[in-house]
Order: structure tokens, then C-alpha cells, then sequence
């Protein structure tokens, strides 16, 4: 998969005039789409790692969409953007879960589709990680996103880290934070926080990803994806 | 003189057992109980052997012992009945029921001639029994756990029993001496001891059942209160439904008042795409004008049914919502192309990074900068530029989205006020503000913050600010 709009396209959807609208409207832009009406079509047609781009409603008759997403996100690395009328945080989050990219909800145009598309290329393009782990090197003071982007972290910064993946993923509050990286948090933890802040902007910046760090208010923060700890040889995994 | 006193002892034991019966039977005013009940006819029972025994002649025959002994020993097969729990034929194995059994099996030898000189022994000992039931019963039954009339009916039964003990070693053989009433100081002096148990044991018993109205009546008034605890929440719950129902009848009537005018002018639109699409007037400046307008009618349609039913949402929701880490430029473009088309070129999203992520919901952010730019578009001047700059605030430690546009000349401040404050019981009634107050519960969803300033006299700036 390359970045930039993809060359074709599937989509999933048991709206007939939907997916023949899209598709020609994709067909316009440079891209070969086709449309499925339910998960099990995809499936027999034995087609799934010929496209580049995925398109997919939730609510499909049999397998539902959160189970085809697993399914194919199991076979290929390309882009996955759901859209759906269910706007409940569960269907949100359930879909990410399972491997999509984006989640929009339903009315949409397909301009915005378009937009869509090109946000996820650009993201995640050529980039997706065989390993969905982050690798921090605690003694390089460095950090190695899933698709292998560095952050070079400060000696600050690396303890935070380090404290953080000490608790394995279990919350930290600020004071425990604040003492094992040695900041003096100040009244109202404002130190720590901005420490943090600017560590988790670097992260985002360098890797071109959400950091691996969530904010859990009125407590403090914990790891939000797994972190494997190991030496990294110039700035790359192993 | 020993007669005398002997005759004031019958008539005492006779007048504190009428005594006691009458508060028993005040008692049973307010508490009909098998216990009670049984207790009285034992005190009748009693009185009468009592008196029979006084009035017994010299020879010692069926009137002068049997019966007044029976009478006596049925009344206390009664009061052990009183103590005990029901028995049934599947409780008659208990200890007190078996205790009171053999008793009663005990009692019968009287009626055995060849053992005539027992009568006195078979008498005390069946009489221990008898005792033995009703302190074992008394333990045992759980009406009367944690009452102090318990304490005083076990010593006064471990007193009887023991005055049993003591007449027994003298019981055989039997002669006119083996009756309570006679002339000797040892007769007298039992048949005080006799009174003074009784009377402890009337006082225990009324212990017992006092404590047991008390705790029945403190149940009652338990049950009371948990039934007013039930009523009120019920009371509650009835006027939670009723809110809920009036809120969602209210965010009803928004929505169909939101939602009616645009359908019509919809229907005016998709009328004026019908006249231009008639070969002899197609003018394709016009037909694109109107196709526009019946897709910006439809847009508004979009937003008006989006703010209600994610407005409904986000009031009724009871937690905070499952935040992920999103690009949020990518939900910042999708609401600007959520815009009329001829409207979404006045927009420029304005930001210094290439990605921003945060914390959020995407369908409520996307919603809320959709709200913001459709007040933008609807106050400031046709074709004037409105800006939505995304950028971090390391001041503040998370991302601000600023919505700035040129005000119209005629524009009240007034008229783009926030909501005072958000929550259920804010809903805009008539439907105005809708969008800012969908736009004020996402910030505060998202433990945000929605500002409005008035940067100089033709810009405004509108701004959701969530923390990181």
C-alpha cells in the first residue's frame, strides 16, 4: 500500500444505491471500487487482498461489520474506514478495536469520504506495523512506534516512562509519577502536567501517532498500548 | 395458726394468679397469641388445684390428691406449652416436647394401684419434667432470644426444680405428711417457696411477652419505614419517568420544529429544481443555485436531527464517554465539509502542526466544530471568511479550536451568548441555542470549556478548548 488515494477500493455496505453511488464516485476519482452487500459475499469471492482500501457499514446481515474488520484486518495491512448510522461510544471504540482506522458516523458525503481516504493514507500509508507494540530503550532514552518512527526522549522524559511502564498499565497518580521521575509537582501538579504534555506532543509529532500515554482524570495517567522494553540499534528495532 | 396462714397462702396464690390473668388478658387485646392464651389457662388451672388442696378432706383418696396434683400438673404442662414453640408430630422428638411427654407418661403411674406408695415421687417427678421442658423450650424458642424475662424464668424453673429435688429425697413412702398442706413447718414453708416461684414466674412470663410486643412492634414500625422508603423511591422513580418523558416530548417538539421549516423550504427548492430541469427553462446558473439550496436545506435538516438525537444522547448519557486518541484535523475537516458546499469554501482550518491527537469522542467533536462553524456561516457577512484555527495550548495543556468570523453589522453579542450552564435540565426548550448547547456539553464531556470573545468590533471568536 502506498500513501496517497488509493487505486481501488471495496465496499461493504447492504445499501444497494449506496455502494453503486460511491462506487462511481470513487471511479471518478481514479479508484476501482467495488461493492459488496454482506461480509459473506467478500468472503467467496476470495478477493479480499487484491484492494487496497476497505469501506465498511457495521450493520451487515450474517457476519456483522466489527467481525469482518478482524477478518480483514487479519489478511492485509490496507486501510479500513467504517461508516455506520450507530453512533453509541461501544460501536466506536468496538471497531477500533478490531483493526479500522476511522470511524464515521452516518449522514456523510462522499467528498468526505474522499477526505477520509487521503487522511488515512496519509497516516498510516505505508507505515502499518507488523508489530503493534511500542519499544522504549530505557538506556537510549528513546522511543520506537509500531511502525518504527523514534522519539528521542530527555532524561526527564525517559523517567516518566519508565514509571509508567512500571505499572503496567495500571493508572499512576500524579504523586507517584512526580516522585519516580524526581519533579517537584508543585502545588497543583502543574510541573508534572506540562512535562507530560510536552512529552506526549513529542511523541506525536516524531512518530506521527497517538502516544501510547492517556490522561485519566482526577488520577493521573497510565499506558495506553503495550511497550516492550529492549535496546533499540540506531533508532530502529532490532 | 398454721391453718390460717396456709388459707391466706391459697387465698394469695389465688389472687396473684387472677392478677396476673387479667393483664394477660389486657395483653391479649393487642396480641392474640396461642402463648398467652395457654399461660392463662394455666393459671386457672393452678388456682383451682390450689384451692381443691385446701379444701381437701382428712382421708386422702382421688379429691384430696389426684385431682388437685392433676390439676396442678396440667397447669404446668400448660405453661410449658405456653414457652414452647408449636409442637407437631415432626417436633415431637425436640428435647422440651420428649421432656413434656414422658412427664405427662410419669404422671399416669398415679393411676397404677401397686405403686400407691410412689404417688408423691411420681408426682415430683413428673413435675421436674414439666420443668425441664419449659426451661429447655424457654432456651430453645426463639421468640424469646434477648429477652430479660428469659433470665428470670430459667432461675425461677432452676429453683423449682430444686425444691423438687429436695421434697423427692423425702417423697417414699407415701403418707399424710407428702401433701403441701398440712400442719407441718416443712408443708408451710413449701408451699411458701411454691408462691414465691410462681409469682417470678408470672413476672418472667409477662417479661417475655412485653419484650416480644416490643420487638413486634418495633418490626412493625421497621416495616413501616422501609414501606415509606419503597413509596417515596417509587414516588421518585414515577417522577424521573415523568421528567424523562416531558424532556424527550420537549426535545420532540424541537426536533419537529427544527426539522419542519427546512422540509419545507426543501419542498420549495427540489420546486424550483423541478421548473429549471423542464427543457424549455433549463438556465444553468439557476438549476445549480436551487440544487444547492435544497442540498444546504438538506444540510441544515442534517445538523437540526444530529444536535437533537446527539444532544438527547450526550443529557441522558450517566457517564463520561469512551474517549481514544484521535486525529482531531481529520474531524476538524469533516465538519468543515459537513457545511453547504457553497458555504464550506468560506472556511479555512487554520493550524501549524501535521497531526493533532487527542482524547475524544469523534462523532460529539465533530458535531460540536460543525455547530460552531454553522453559527459562524448564519452571523457574519455573506462570502466573508471564517476561520477555525486547531492548534495545542501548551499554556493550557490541550488543544484549542477557535471558530472566528466577521460579525454582521446588526449582530447582538446577546444573540451568540453561551448557555449559562449545561446539564439536563438545560435543554433549550424552544430550540434555540440548540447548537451551542450541544456545543457546551461536549465540553463538558470532554472536561473542557466553551469561551466566546470579541477579539475587536467585527470579529468574534468562539472557543472549545479540551485538555489533553
Amino acid at each position: 500500500m502506498s500513501a496517497g488515494f488509493p487505486t481501488s477500493a471495496c465496499i461493504i455496505d447492504d445499501d444497494v444505491d449506496f455502494v453503486n453511488f460511491l462506487s462511481e464516485y470513487l471511479q471518478s476519482r481514479g479508484c476501482q471500487a467495488r461493492g459488496f452487500h454482506s461480509a459473506e459475499d467478500l468472503m467467496a469471492s476470495g478477493e479480499i487482498d487484491r484492494f487496497e482500501f476497505f469501506i465498511v457499514d457495521l450493520m451487515l446481515p450474517g457476519i456483522d461489520g466489527v467481525d469482518l474488520i478482524s477478518l480483514i484486518r487479519a489478511r492485509t495491512n490496507a486501510g479500513i474506514l467504517v461508516i455506520s448510522g450507530r453512533m453509541g461510544p461501544d460501536a466506536f471504540n468496538s471497531v477500533l478495536a478490531a483493526g479500522a482506522d476511522m470511524f464515521i458516523n452516518k449522514p456523510i458525503r462522499f467528498d468526505q469520504v474522499y477526505h477520509s481516504m487521503v487522511s488515512i493514507m496519509r497516516r498510516v500509508g505505508d507505515i502499518r506495523p507488523e508489530n503493534a507494540s511500542w519499544l522504549f530503550d530505557e538506556a537510549g532514552e528513546m522511543l520506537i512506534a509500531p511502525g518504527g518512527d523514534c522519539a528521542r526522549l530527555s532524561p526527564l522524559e525517559t523517567a516518566m516512562l519508565a514509571a509508567l511502564r512500571a505499572r503496567q498499565g495500571e493508572p499512576l497518580t500524579r504523586v507517584e509519577l512526580a516522585e519516580a521521575a524526581g519533579i517537584s509537582p508543585g502545588a497543583d501538579y502543574r510541573n508534572l502536567d506540562a512535562a507530560m504534555f510536552r512529552l506526549r506532543r513529542k511523541i506525536e509529532r516524531d512518530t506521527r501517532q497517538p502516544s501510547p500515554i492517556r490522561t485519566v482524570h482526577g488520577v493521573g495517567y497510565q499506558l495506553s498500548a503495550p511497550l516492550e522494553t529492549g535496546a533499540a540499534t540506531g533508532g530502529k528495532r532490532p | 395458726m398454721n391453718d390460717f396462714t396456709s388459707s391466706h397462702l391459697v387465698q394469695i396464690y389465688a389472687a396473684h394468679s387472677v392478677a396476673f390473668s387479667v393483664c394477660l388478658l389486657i395483653f391479649l387485646r393487642t396480641d392474640i397469641s396461642r402463648n398467652i392464651i395457654y399461660w392463662i389457662i394455666a393459671n386457672l388451672l393452678g388456682t383451682l388445684g390450689f384451692v381443691v388442696l385446701y379444701f381437701r378432706g382428712d382421708e386422702i383418696n382421688f379429691y384430696t390428691f389426684v385431682l388437685p396434683n392433676a390439676l396442678n400438673f396440667f397447669g404446668g404442662v400448660f405453661r410449658a406449652l405456653a414457652v414452647m414453640r408449636p409442637m407437631t408430630r415432626r417436633t415431637v422428638t425436640r428435647p422440651d416436647s420428649l421432656f413434656l411427654l414422658s412427664s405427662i407418661a410419669v404422671f399416669m403411674l398415679l393411676a397404677v394401684p401397686q405403686f400407691a406408695d410412689y404417688r408423691l415421687v411420681f408426682v415430683l417427678v413428673s413435675a421436674m419434667l414439666v420443668a425441664i421442658s419449659a426451661a429447655i423450650a424457654v432456651i430453645r424458642n426463639p421468640l424469646w432470644a434477648g429477652s430479660s424475662g428469659q433470665k428470670w424464668l430459667l432461675a425461677f424453673l432452676a429453683i423449682a426444680i430444686t425444691g423438687f429435688i429436695w421434697r423427692l429425697s423425702r417423697a417414699y413412702p407415701f403418707g399424710p405428711y407428702s401433701t403441701f398442706i398440712g400442719q407441718s413447718a416443712e408443708q408451710y414453708a413449701g408451699l411458701v417457696v411454691l408462691l414465691v416461684v410462681s409469682f417470678f414466674l408470672q413476672i418472667g412470663f409477662m417479661l417475655l411477652i412485653a419484650d416480644r410486643l416490643r420487638r413486634t412492634m418495633q418490626m412493625t414500625a421497621r416495616r413501616a419505614a422501609r414501606a415509606n422508603e419503597r413509596s417515596r423511591q417509587l414516588v421518585q422513580r414515577r417522577q424521573a419517568a415523568e421528567k424523562l418523558a416531558s424532556e424527550r416530548l420537549r426535545m420532540l417538539n424541537v426536533l419537529t420544529h427544527e426539522v419542519r421549516q427546512p422540509l419545507n423550504n426543501a419542498q420549495a427548492a427540489l420546486q424550483s429544481v423541478l421548473t429549471e430541469i423542464e427543457p424549455e427553462h433549463i438556465q444553468r446558473d439557476k438549476l445549480w443555485k436551487a440544487a444547492s439550496r435544497a442540498q444546504s436545506v438538506l444540510d441544515d435538516i442534517t445538523l437540526a436531527l444530529s444536535n437533537s438525537i446527539v444532544g438527547a444522547m450526550v443529557v441522558q448519557r450517566k457517564q463520561d464517554p469512551a474517549l481514544r486518541e484521535c486525529e482531531v484535523l481529520a474531524i476538524a475537516e469533516l465538519s468543515r465539509t459537513d457545511c453547504p458546499r457553497e458555504q464550506a469554501g468560506r472556511i479555512a482550518i487554520d493550524t501549524s502542526e501535521d497531526a493533532i491527537f487527542l482524547a475524544v469522542d469523534p462523532i460529539l467533536l465533530r458535531l460540536a466544530l460543525r455547530n460552531l462553524l454553522h453559527n459562524a456561516i448564519k452571523f457574519s457577512p455573506p462570502d466573508s471568511l471564517v476561520k477555525m484555527k486547531v492548534e495545542p495550548d501548551v499554556d493550557r495543556l490541550g488543544v484549542s479550536f477557535q471558530v472566528t468570523n466577521q460579525v454582521a453589522a446588526a449582530l447582538d453579542l446577546d444573540k451568540i451568548s453561551l448557555p449559562a450552564d449545561s446539564g439536563p435540565s438545560k435543554w433549550p426548550l424552544d430550540g434555540k441555542h440548540l447548537g451551542l448547547f450541544v456545543v457546551s456539553e461536549v465540553a463538558r464531556v470532554h472536561h473542557g470549556q466553551l469561551n466566546v470573545k470579541q477579539s475587536d468590533e467585527q470579529h468574534v471568536t468562539v472557543e472549545l478548548f479540551i485538555p489533553k
